[in-house]
């Protein structure tokens, strides 16, 4: 018991009220029934912590623009925020990543999932060049002590699938089999020349008004990143002008379970308006 | 990391002490574990790029238990309430101690409770060592005026 106590401060001077002190306190716990905890609330815990600091957060930025799109990430200085800006054919030293022609772009205000942990197992914040090959099986991620964060919906997954989230609770997600998922590895984001500004978030619940319009969806955008890993952003915007106000339907609102509940999967719009300059 | 204890294996050891830790801060047990669940829950968010996640815990609960306090004191306007079972278990020097600011308090139950060195005791408390000392000389010569009393 007194074992610190002769090399620190209080010293072996006062062993006898460190005795006193000790045994009011073993005393004291004798009477403590403490249980074994739940380390399942720790997690529910944990997750509101997340959703949390995700709804406050930290202003990001995303911006997505044609085939062969940079990523270039930079930290925002002062601002303990983080900034996200994803450019079309303008090279990887693109810090402002202007969104290409013809193409949109994507502004999130929202955490990428699991971005910290990823982001520096792979250097940290900086230029990340296009994989030739985006992760194409629906990772199961189990909701653990470091990885639940990441339990979201995949980039590019096959028509008719089961999503499993073995989160807490578990969670199946169909996904429709008519979904067609936006490529950016293949595709140009090109509102006009798709028949329906539903087509990134078939799957998904959406709601659209009329132009400029807005579309909110509950997927994530994804961002590549090296070993053919995808990042997945949150609250994004796509601004493109070109969204055909005939493909626009009335606004409707559904909002439905959608993937684990730990995912910070929120909102995804699309905004009519000029693309601003890089 | 090697050698470093899961998240799971780190609850399952440290939750018991850290209830104890919280229950001498607090007085009550329900809100020991309150305040302890929410210590572990933020270490979760962070658990890979935590360093030392005893000492997180440890400041954690600190932090925790002092809120609790500081709660206690606004809604209610009254002395902290006596400890659940506070008949069986009144005992003048543990009521000495939580008469303690919470500085001392706290510094009282690390050192005694946890049985931490001065230095692991000025890193819960985050101040320097030397102030983590003078606290603790401060508590304990308070202490000893009582318990001689």
């Amino acid at each position: 018991m007194t074992k610190k106590f002769d090399r620190d401060s209080a010293g072996a001077a006062d062993s006898p009220l460190a005795g006193i002190l000790a045994e009011a306190m073993s005393r004291r716990h004798r009477q403590l029934h403490t249980s074994q905890g739940s380390i399942h609330d720790v997690r529910m815990r944990a997750r509101r912590i997340t959703r949390r600091r995700t709804a406050i957060g930290v202003g990001t930025l995303v911006a997505v623009g044609t085939v062969g799109a940079v990523a270039v990430a930079t930290r925002n200085g002062g601002s303990g925020g983080q900034r996200l800006v994803i450019g079309a054919n303008d090279g990887a030293s693109s810090a402002g990543a202007a969104p290409g022609s013809d193409g949109g772009y994507w502004e999130c205000t929202g955490l990428l999932n699991g971005n910290d942990e990823l982001l520096a197992r792979n250097g940290g914040w900086s230029a990340y060049p296009m994989p030739s090959v985006y992760a194409t099986t629906l990772p199961t991620v189990v909701a653990g002590d470091e990885s639940w964060s990441s339990t979201t919906v995949p980039y590019a997954i096959e028509p008719s699938t089961t999503a499993v989230f073995e989160g807490t609770p578990s969670t199946v997600v169909e996904v429709a089999p008519t979904t067609t998922w936006f490529d950016a590895t293949s595709t140009t984001y090109d509102p006009s020349a798709i028949p329906s500004t539903t087509v990134d978030f078939a799957a998904f619940p959406s709601t659209i008004v009329a132009f400029p319009s807005t579309v909110s969806s509950f997927l994530p955008v994804p961002i590549p990143a090296p070993d053919h890993g995808v990042y997945y952003m949150s609250d994004c915007t796509h601004v493109d002008g070109l969204v055909p106000a005939d493909t626009v339907t009335a606004p409707t609102t559904t909002l439905a379970p959608l993937v684990d509940p730990g995912a910070d999967v929120t909102t995804t719009s699309i905004v009519g308006g000029t693309p601003p300059s890089g | 990391m090697a050698g470093r204890p899961s998240f799971d294996d780190l609850y399952r050891d440290r939750f018991a002490r850290m209830v104890r830790l919280a229950f001498v801060l607090v007085d009550t047990q329900e809100e020991a574990e309150e305040v302890v669940q929410d210590a572990f829950a933020a270490l979760l968010t962070r658990f890979r790029r935590v360093e030392n996640p005893d000492a997180y815990l440890r400041r954690s609960v600190l932090n925790g238990a002092r809120q609790v306090l500081r709660r206690r004191r606004i809604v209610r306007r009254q002395p902290e309430p006596r400890t659940e079972s506070a008949a069986l278990d009144f005992n003048h020097v543990l009521d000495a101690v939580r008469r303690l600011p919470h500085r001392q308090r706290a510094a009282i139950v690390l050192r005694f409770e946890m049985q931490l060195s001065d230095a692991e005791i000025a890193t819960a408390l985050r101040v320097p060592v030397g102030t983590a000392k003078s606290t603790l000389h401060r508590a304990i010569a308070r202490l000893r005026l009582e318990v001689e009393q």
